[in-house]
């Protein structure tokens, strides 16, 4: 992903046992959020790229039990 | 009584849970319950279900198990608890979604703080021989309701009414069941209150449209949605707002005080370590719920649970104190454990009416305990000791301590 500084690069982790399916994340980020037939939260891609860093941090915000986290991507790919 | 009969095969048992007996210890009949099967048919006229996994597998699908109608005649039809239908619900619930996020709500981390301290500088000076105030109305109960009120914009000098009608809404359904819904004075009040709020809630946000505040109330008087809304449709989502965390933060923080003055070792541990609050809070409200029975209602002639057709018109009530002591969810669920595997457990609901003030209501909870710890750092309760009103809501009370203790 040549348009995201590696210092900036993040991806999307998901703590599952914390996820009381709200929804939350589901509508603010659709793109990059869905959920698994119990409605727990899934993460539709990791690797995030600059566009979607802004959507991914506000939904991470929005969710209400801390079930998402931006990790630094530490594998960085050419 | 229901019209509905337990269909041949399903376990049946019959369970009054008003009686005081269940409600001064439900576990051992939730356990009961659980263990005779995924749905089992109380002869009252409803199923029920204290496993967490059954709980969960309804709760995710709000249209063929939706809210009943006494949902909607308590908040109003138009108030999104009550509203099953997805993006009509979600519209309305957003109004309010930055402003129950964690980064925003931390920034009333110190107002929470200084409330709490502030009823609890009270609750000291009420200490005397042999005088020992009851900590639920003192400070369980109040806390949330100002913390709310703040957030509304409630002027000062109008705070306390509101608190008011409040605590007499919640109190609506203590007269005993079946609720006399002509003479019962709690019911009565509770209607009356709930009258007098909504009129006064009509007054601000009128007053609103006018002057643009930060609060909630402006908040959906100036957001999209809530521009198309009628004055009555603002107000019962509005009302409902204030009134749906009171009743139940309360009760958690009573439980919180009750399950810290029996468990020394455990309340030691979190004065010696407050990292350890949060979590430590967590497992109370999964051992000591405090909304112990979640209703919904069947929609539909082909709507199948747990391998179990139910009919149309049927009421399913999930037991969460029953499910969330499920082991095979949480190992050795009887047992208090502070620091077992961290796991979200039902208290906050789940899906798509799971609690909109869930990170308001956790930061209450340990701003409130730390404070009391730090005035309370040992303490025993006094008998007799506390005893539960209400099973669908239970919480202890009254509640009295002796500080210092052994």
């Amino acid at each position: 992903m040549s348009e995201n500084p590696a210092s900036l690069r993040k991806k999307i982790k998901t703590i599952r046992s914390n996820c009381i399916a709200s929804g939350n994340c589901i509508l603010v980020a659709p793109e990059l959020f869905s959920h698994d037939d119990e409605g727990l939260v899934v993460a539709r891609v990791t690797r995030l790229s600059a566009a979607q860093l802004a959507d991914a941090r506000s939904a991470a915000a929005a969710c209400p039990v801390a079930a998402i986290e931006l990790e630094d991507d530490v594998e960085t790919e050419e | 009584m229901s019209q509905f009969s337990a269909p041949a095969g399903a376990p049946v048992v019959d369970i009054d849970f008003t009686s005081s007996r269940i409600c001064n210890d439900p576990y051992p009949v939730l356990r009961e319950i659980r263990e005779l099967g995924p749905l089992v048919w109380n002869k009252r006229g409803h199923w029920m279900t204290a496993r967490d996994k059954v709980c969960r597998e309804i709760l995710n699908r709000p249209g063929p198990l939706g809210q009943q109608g006494a949902m909607a005649n308590f908040f109003g039809a138009e108030a999104f608890i009550s509203i099953d239908e997805v993006a009509r619900h979600n519209a309305l619930r957003g109004v309010w979604m930055t402003a129950f996020r964690r980064d925003v709500l931390m920034a009333l981390t110190h107002v929470i703080r200084n409330y709490a301290e502030d009823m609890l500088e009270k609750v000291v000076a009420r200490f005397g021989p042999g005088e020992s105030p009851d900590l639920v109305p003192g400070f369980c109960r109040p806390l949330p309701a100002y913390v709310i009120a703040h957030m509304m914009g409630i002027p000062g000098d109008m705070m306390q009414t509101v608190v008011d009608w409040s605590d007499l809404m919640a109190n609506s359904a203590s007269g005993g069941f079946p609720i006399d819904y002509d003479n019962d004075p709690a019911w009565l009040a509770g209607e009356r209150a709930k009258k007098q709020l909504g009129a006064y809630l009509y007054e601000q946000i009128d007053y609103r449209r006018r002057h643009r505040g930060e609060d909630l109330i402006s908040q959906i008087v100036h957001s999209e949605v809530g521009r198309t809304l009628s004055d009555e449709a603002m107000m019962v989502n509005t009302r409902q707002l204030l009134f749906a965390g009171n009743e139940t933060t309360a009760n958690w923080l009573a439980h919180i005080v009750v399950v810290l003055g029996r468990h020394p070792e455990v309340r030691r541990q979190i004065v010696a370590d407050p990292d350890l609050t949060a979590q430590a809070l967590d497992e109370i409200m999964r051992w000591e719920s405090v909304v112990h029975t979640l209703p919904r209602g069947v929609r539909g002639d082909n709507v199948v649970v747990a391998g179990q057709k139910l009919e149309d018109g049927v009421e399913v009530v999930m037991l969460l104190g029953g499910a969330n002591r499920d082991p095979e969810r949480y190992e050795d669920p009887e047992r208090l454990n502070i620091h077992r595997e961290r796991k979200a457990n039902l208290g906050f609901g789940y899906a798509l009416h799971s609690c909109l003030g869930v990170t308001l209501a956790r930061i209450e909870a340990v701003e409130a305990t730390k404070a009391f710890l730090a005035c309370f750092p040992e303490y025993e309760l006094t008998a007799p000791a506390p005893s539960f009103a209400t099973f669908p809501m239970r919480g202890p009370g009254p509640i009295h301590i002796v500080p210092g203790g052994k």
